[in-house]
């Protein structure tokens, strides 16, 4: 019986500690097991209260970090496509195209992962995210370059050319978001099974 | 036959028979008692009706309001029209099946005629012709038949087709009701829903073996009321261009074994078995006679719109269409299917459609092309066009007075055509043999052999001619010269940086180091040093600037798009291309920039020639003044030279003869084209003051609101009056305007006559 309530007190401590690193599931894990081991009803009951209205604070929160990586990404690549890579010459539009863009967006599509989320799914988050937009951008500059000159081009030449320029673009912005997503590290993690011994 | 039934409710309805609009019962008021009412009031105490068609029933209706009516036959050959009329339109034609008075025959009105007695008054309603079985009804024999079986005051009123839509048709109509014996009116009548689908104002017929006039429906007395119609103002509808009455009288006549009213419905012409245009044909009548399109540049666009057109394939698509028909509302699937049967069976023969379509697409674009070369647009220039102009630099400087207008073809014919079109990917920049223009054609390699004189040389002074290699200078350069650049149809930049402006085919400028001297294709030695004008040297170096800032233009394009796609050069053979283009709008513009220095020093500004009034500009520093006598001005001042002295061998009277055979050429073709304007302007004149007399009488007998057919409008007849008012104005103007410039132009072409028979002698 004291054991019980020695593990029920760690098993809440554990929740109290995956509930601060927005662990959720975690921490629902912990409360049920601090039942089990013999926990109040009502104070079991205060805790998954306070884990649900957490998760919900914290999925707002996640929401407003991903949106704002979209609009990031959309308006900093909006704005790069009133220049382009001659006008503003190569290495300062890489910088932005491939830099502070990608970087930007990374960070808050990192911030937008759940904490459970583990580095190889922060990355294709980051990846995911800015590539498109980036390759979205480059397609849509490229046409409009080519639509600039009067010699006619073969149209099947031109689709590889939108494909390799958008694909390289979305790949490169999409790597350097996906490396920052993914550098935001998970909080670690205290299973059930390993904290109940 | 197809009846369609647009059932909107229970007041609205409107009834298609083999898809054409029968009635619409928002204002099938306005048309059957614009088809009755005038016949039946035109005939007073009419007691006996016959009523051919109109198995729905509404022209009977109005027939039936009148009292004296003591027996109306209907005759039409659907029973289920009829049913229609009994069961669905009882309510709009107010029960008029069930009148005693009323005799219903399913039968053809073809057959049930003869057998009949005469009637007082006779309504034909019968739908739009589109067979030969619904044509005999619009024959001649038909209408003789009604003639015989027509009381002798009697009136036949004809539901026709629509004068606007099918003039030729209704034309068709009148003639062959007047040829079976009858005094015609026609009449049109604007009903909205037959203006939705199309048809135009639609037209009747008043038929009857007494004279009818205009008089008649202005004067007609209408015992009954109308409901939509105005029968006073019906009249108005009656009054026909003189076009159209002319029509009336010369049209063919339709008969049973002629079919004249379909024919003209479908717009055929008899015995004429018509080819589609020969594309061929077309190429090598083309008055080709601009650098930027060429005879090949035609072809290829011909070829690629021909192609376009021929793969689509119009029974194929209504063939898809009609397999997803499940998908379609029913009507359009029958209008579908109705399309697909007459493209098969009627109006096309399948095997010519294509090559007609095709082969009219590629008029169309040339005719385009051609209009576009005439008179061009912001719209047809490709990239960044704007400031290549293409009027001539050899002259229009103005000094004289004269106002230049474009040498085209006086850099010689081989010369203003480019060969390819390929822009600068066609390696024939990058051998320096042939020239090319800002869009990378290339022209025909050629070669100008002359040695460069600086400073003053010989020339025409007050003393006389003196030879320009008698100056002892020091020939600059003795070499053959190469073309680079076709800066314009008359002006090219050489591999040195000279400025080369071609005169005819034998003669040409070259513009150097501030200098303009005249040379002959056959000679290095130049003929005479002409006066430096500085509107001349600003007008070529605007022109070469022009061309630099397109050449710029380009040139940033490329850049732009080489800085996105330049890395897939090894991938894409097409980006290798463009940097090649790269390359060469980079030489090219380094070229020009040569060209720019090489002219230099430009005169001053004040250097310029004086203007003389009414001298023809032969080139710059030449002209033909009034007095028939030739002004050159050599650098040393102005002399006057006439024509006898020109003759007596000197070298400058076959330059003056070659180029003055050349602008006189062009004189001729610019007055005939101006000619032809000036009549064509004219008949308009004359056309516009008759609609303009129409439209006073008819507003004189309505009100300023009637309304009128104004082109494809229809307005109020004050408007009508004002536009045709504004429009006569503006071509009197314009009559008065070609009127002036072709006399001048006669002027000058007769100056230059005359200076070409004094040298001649």
């Amino acid at each position: 019986m004291k054991k019980d309530v020695v593990d029920a007190q760690m098993h809440l401590d554990r929740a109290q500690q995956a509930l601060e690193q927005r662990r959720f599931t975690e921490a629902r894990e912990h409360l049920n097991a601090a039942v089990a081991d013999g926990m109040s009803q009502d104070q079991a009951s205060g805790m998954f209260a306070e884990v649900a209205v957490q998760e919900m604070k914290d999925g707002q929160r996640r929401a407003q970090f991903g949106f704002s990586g979209l609009a990031l990404g959309c308006v900093g690549y909006g704005l790069l496509s009133f220049t382009s890579p001659y006008k503003m010459s190569t290495v300062p539009w890489a910088l932005v195209a491939f830099g502070v863009i990608p970087i930007l967006v990374g960070f808050l599509s990192g911030q937008s992962c759940p904490a459970e989320r583990s580095r190889k799914g922060r990355f294709f988050a980051g990846f995911g995210l800015c590539g498109v937009i980036a390759a979205v951008y480059a397609g849509i500059n490229v046409s409009i370059a080519r639509s600039a000159l009067s010699t006619p081009i073969d149209p099947g030449a031109m689709t590889t050319i939108v494909c390799l320029v958008s694909v390289a673009v979305g790949v490169g912005a999409g790597l350097v978001a996906g490396i920052v997503s993914r550098s935001q590290k998970p909080a670690k993690a205290h299973p059930v099974s390993g904290g109940v011994a | 036959m197809k009846l369609l039934l647009d059932d909107r409710g229970a007041a609205e309805v409107a009834l298609y028979i083999d898809g054409n609009l029968q009635f619409d019962s928002r204002d099938e008021a306005l048309y059957h008692e614009s088809l009755a009412l005038p016949a039946m009031s035109l005939t007073p105490n009419a007691k006996r009706v016959l009523i051919c068609g109109g198995g729905d029933g509404l022209a009977l209706r109005e027939v039936l309001r009148f009292s004296c009516i003591e027996h109306v036959d209907l005759v039409d050959y659907s029973a289920e029209v009829i049913e229609l009329g009994v069961g669905r339109f009882r309510e709009i034609n107010q029960h008029a099946f069930q009148d005693p008075r009323v005799s219903v025959h399913v039968a053809d009105a073809w057959d049930f005629l003869p057998a009949s007695d005469t009637y007082d008054s006779i309504i034909c309603d019968f739908t739009f012709p589109s067979t030969p079985v619904d044509a005999r009804l619009f024959s001649v024999e038909w209408f003789q038949l009604l003639h015989s079986h027509l009381a002798r005051e009697g009136c036949v009123a004809i539901n026709g087709v629509s004068p606007q839509a099918t003039p030729d048709a209704f034309a068709v109509l009148v003639r062959t009701i007047r040829a079976a014996g009858f005094s015609t009116l026609p009449y049109r009548v604007c009903i909205p829903s037959f203006r939705e689908h199309g048809y135009g104002a639609w037209g009747f017929v008043l038929a009857s073996c007494r004279h009818l006039t205009i008089h008649d429906l202005q004067t007609v007395a209408c015992p009954v009321e109308t409901r939509q119609a105005d029968l006073s103002a019906l009249a108005r509808g009656a009054h026909f261009s003189r076009a159209e009455r002319k029509g009336f009288r010369n049209a063919p006549i339709a008969r049973l074994d002629n079919q004249a009213i379909l024919d003209a419905l479908n717009h055929r012409t008899e015995a004429v078995a018509w080819e589609p245009p020969s594309v061929d044909g077309l190429m090598a009548n083309l008055p080709l006679g601009h650098a930027y399109h060429t005879a090949e540049m035609l072809e290829a666009l011909a070829s690629s719109v021909i192609g376009t057109v021929r793969s689509i394939d119009l029974r194929r698509i209504l063939d898809e269409l009609i397999k997803r028909a499940e998908r379609l509302p029913k009507a359009l699937v029958e209008e579908i299917a109705r399309i697909r049967e007459c493209l098969r069976d009627r109006l096309f023969d399948a095997g010519s459609w294509d090559e007609w379509a095709s082969r009219l697409f590629a008029a169309l674009i040339i005719v385009m092309i051609i209009a576009n070369a005439v008179s061009p647009d912001n719209a047809f220039g490709k990239g960044a066009h704007g400031g290549i102009g293409h009027a001539s630099i050899s002259r229009g400087t103005g000094s004289f007075g004269h106002e230049g207008g474009s040498f085209h073809s006086t850099s010689g014919e081989a010369e203003a055509h480019a060969l390819s079109g390929t822009g600068f990917r066609g390696g024939s920049f990058s051998s320096s043999s042939a020239p090319v223009d800002v869009y990378g054609h290339s022209y025909r390699p050629r070669v100008f052999y002359y040695h460069s004189y600086y400073g003053t040389s010989g020339g025409y002074g007050p003393g006389g001619y003196s030879t320009a290699s008698g100056n002892g200078r020091r020939p600059a350069d003795t070499s053959g010269h190469k073309p680079l650049f076709v800066a314009d149809d008359d002006m090219m930049v050489m591999d040195n940086g000279d400025v080369v402006v071609t005169l005819t085919d034998n003669y040409y400028l070259l513009v150097s180091q501030g200098h303009v001297n005249l040379y002959s294709k056959d000679a290095p030695k130049a003929i005479a040093e002409l006066y430096a004008d500085a509107n001349f040297f600003a007008k070529m170096k605007q022109q070469i600037a022009d061309q630099r800032a397109t050449i710029a233009v380009e040139e940033e394009a490329r850049r732009n798009w080489l800085g996105w796609v330049g890395w897939t050069a090894s991938l894409v053979p097409t980006v290798k291309g463009d940097q090649l283009e790269l390359e060469y709008l980079v030489t090219l513009d380094k070229h020009l920039t040569l060209a720019v220095q090489r002219i230099e020093p430009a005169p001053d500004s004040s250097h310029v020639l004086p203007s003389v009034d009414g001298a023809v500009e032969l080139f710059v520093g030449c002209a033909l003044l009034s007095s028939g006598e030739v002004a050159l001005y050599s650098p040393a001042g102005p002399g006057l030279h006439d024509p006898a002295r020109l003759r007596a061998n000197d070298p400058l009277g076959p330059v003056v003869v070659d180029v003055a055979q050349k602008l006189k050429k062009e004189l001729a073709a610019d007055i005939q084209a101006s000619e032809h304007d000036l009549k064509q302007s004219q008949s308009d004149l004359v056309s516009m003051n008759q609609d303009l007399s129409e439209y006073q009488s008819l507003q004189g007998q309505n009100d300023a609101s009637y309304e009128v057919d104004y082109g494809t409008d229809s307005i109020p007849v004050s408007d009508a009056i004002a536009k045709t008012n504004t429009d006569i104005s503006a071509t009197q103007s314009d009559i008065q305007t070609l009127q002036s410039d072709i006399s001048k132009m006669k002027a000058d072409l007769d100056r230059i006559q005359t200076v070409l028979d004094s040298l001649k002698r």
